[in-house]
């Protein structure tokens, strides 16, 4: 890909055989992968960051409260219930505690993960649990850009169903974004 | 966890290099830590990390370079042209550092409320009660039972003698703390648990951190960003699940594909 670019509200898809680098470019732009050449515009406020070029605290401040990246595969750390990590990722955008807690619980309960597990840690969860928790994590912040690597692979049809909705309504509220910065 | 992007580093290690006679330690150092950051540094053993941390923690006199630290009044000062009472002063108070071995890190004859206390005390605190108030509090946040208090750190168990080390360098709300292997003298499952509670704590006090582990599971768990050293050399630098993910230098490639699961 030479040349790409997405505004606020709209959603990119990238398709292409396994092993066609959908994945790594996403990568690349969250700055998990390293870029060779080329540059990665990303527009924090009135600032643009090369991403490609930024230093690692930008990147980070960039994670902080512009990108979020869904994957398949949670990375599970000891101890932390399933509620506070759904309720942590939307804090850690800016989101104050108490709507942070009311996003989680809606969450997790849209994707249909048992009111029993969330004060659990997900460790010992199934596979599809694990990936939905992964999934309202994702979607919990307020990020402008939200990128998902494959984030309906291995769900059944209903859950499937209700993470589309989801990106729906995130793509809405990124489009209300767009009006508000000129 | 970022505070402004726009402030000055906490701490700048330039050109920073340690040879123990003909034989290197480590040499041509260099990098910023700002507030809140935590930097893993990693690498076999012989590589320099642990004689970098001791050059950062100003345990060992460098042969070469200079590592600036920006004070609590907004002064930056290099660490190796403090006189000892001040150096002193901020080991006691605006650092920690926590020991791979916890009998390095305590006062095994002390109680574990007294190994709190003193730091307290070195700041000025007087009121015996306030102290062991202040003492008690802690040790409940590193999970350590406040019945415990009186109990000497011999009682203890490896991972409960780590949590108080860490009690005992946090009381002070220290800026910046060093950690030497914390975890790696302990079972697994205690690890998370001890894991898991600097981690917190790290990002509940906003502390800057610089840790030194050989485990990358443990640098990427709480690290921000990584540097890889080799033979006294820092040969790879960037954002931890960069460095991990997608390692640029063969020797980070090695080191990455050696371990089970980081």
């Amino acid at each position: 890909m030479s040349r790409s670019a997405v505004k606020p509200g709209e959603c990119v898809v990238l398709g292409g055989p396994s092993g066609a680098g959908k994945s790594s470019i996403l990568k690349m732009i969250y700055g998990n992968y390293r870029c060779d050449h080329g540059r990665i515009l990303v527009r924090d406020g009135d600032e643009q960051v090369d991403v490609a070029t930024a230093e690692p605290r930008r990147i980070l401040a960039l994670r902080g409260s512009v990108m979020g990246y869904v994957s398949q595969f949670l990375r599970v750390i000891p101890r932390v219930s399933s509620l506070d990590i759904v309720a942590g990722a939307a804090t850690d955008s800016g989101v104050s505690q108490a709507d942070a807690w009311a996003r989680a619980e809606r969450l997790l309960t849209l994707l249909n993960v048992p009111e029993r597990l969330w004060s659990l840690p997900p460790a010992t969860f199934s596979g599809g649990e694990q990936q939905r928790v992964n999934i309202a994590r994702g979607l919990a912040a307020d990020r402008p850009i939200l990128l998902l690597d494959e984030p309906t692979a291995s769900l059944d049809a209903a859950n499937r169903a209700v993470v589309v909705r989801l990106i729906e309504e995130k793509k809405r509220a990124g489009a209300a974004v767009h009006r508000h910065l000129p | 966890m970022m505070a402004k992007l726009n402030d000055k580093p906490l701490l700048s290690a330039r050109n920073l290099g340690k040879h123990y006679g003909q034989r290197l330690g480590c040499r041509d150092v260099n990098f910023d830590l700002y507030e809140g950051e935590v930097l893993a540094v990693v690498g076999e053993s012989g590589s320099g990390k642990s004689t970098l941390l001791s050059l950062l923690a100003t345990e060992l006199s460098p042969t070469a370079g200079a590592v600036n630290y920006r004070m609590r009044d907004g002064e930056t000062r290099n660490l190796f042209d403090l006189s000892e009472a001040e150096r002193r002063f901020l080991l006691r108070t605006d650092w920690g550092f926590v020991r791979q071995d916890a009998r390095d890190g305590l006062r095994m004859g002390v109680s574990a409320g007294g190994n709190v206390g003193e730091r307290l005390m070195a700041v000025g605190g007087r009121h015996y009660g306030r102290i062991r108030d202040t003492a008690s509090d802690w040790l409940n946040r590193v999970e350590i039972e406040p019945e415990r208090i009186d109990d000497l750190p011999k009682s203890f168990s490896g991972g409960m003698r780590q949590r108080l080390q860490i009690a005992r360098n946090l009381v002070t709300h220290p800026r910046l703390v060093f950690m030497d292997e914390p975890t790696s003298s302990l079972d697994v499952s205690v690890q998370a648990r001890l894991l898991d509670l600097i981690r917190g704590l790290v990002s509940e006090l906003g502390l800057a951190v610089i840790i030194v582990t050989h485990d990358l599971a443990v640098a990427r768990l709480l690290s921000h960003r990584i540097m890889v050293m080799r033979q006294g050399r820092v040969i790879e630098t960037g954002l931890t699940d960069q460095v991990l993910d997608d390692p640029r230098e063969a020797y980070t490639q090695l080191l990455v594909s050696s371990v089970l699961a980081a």
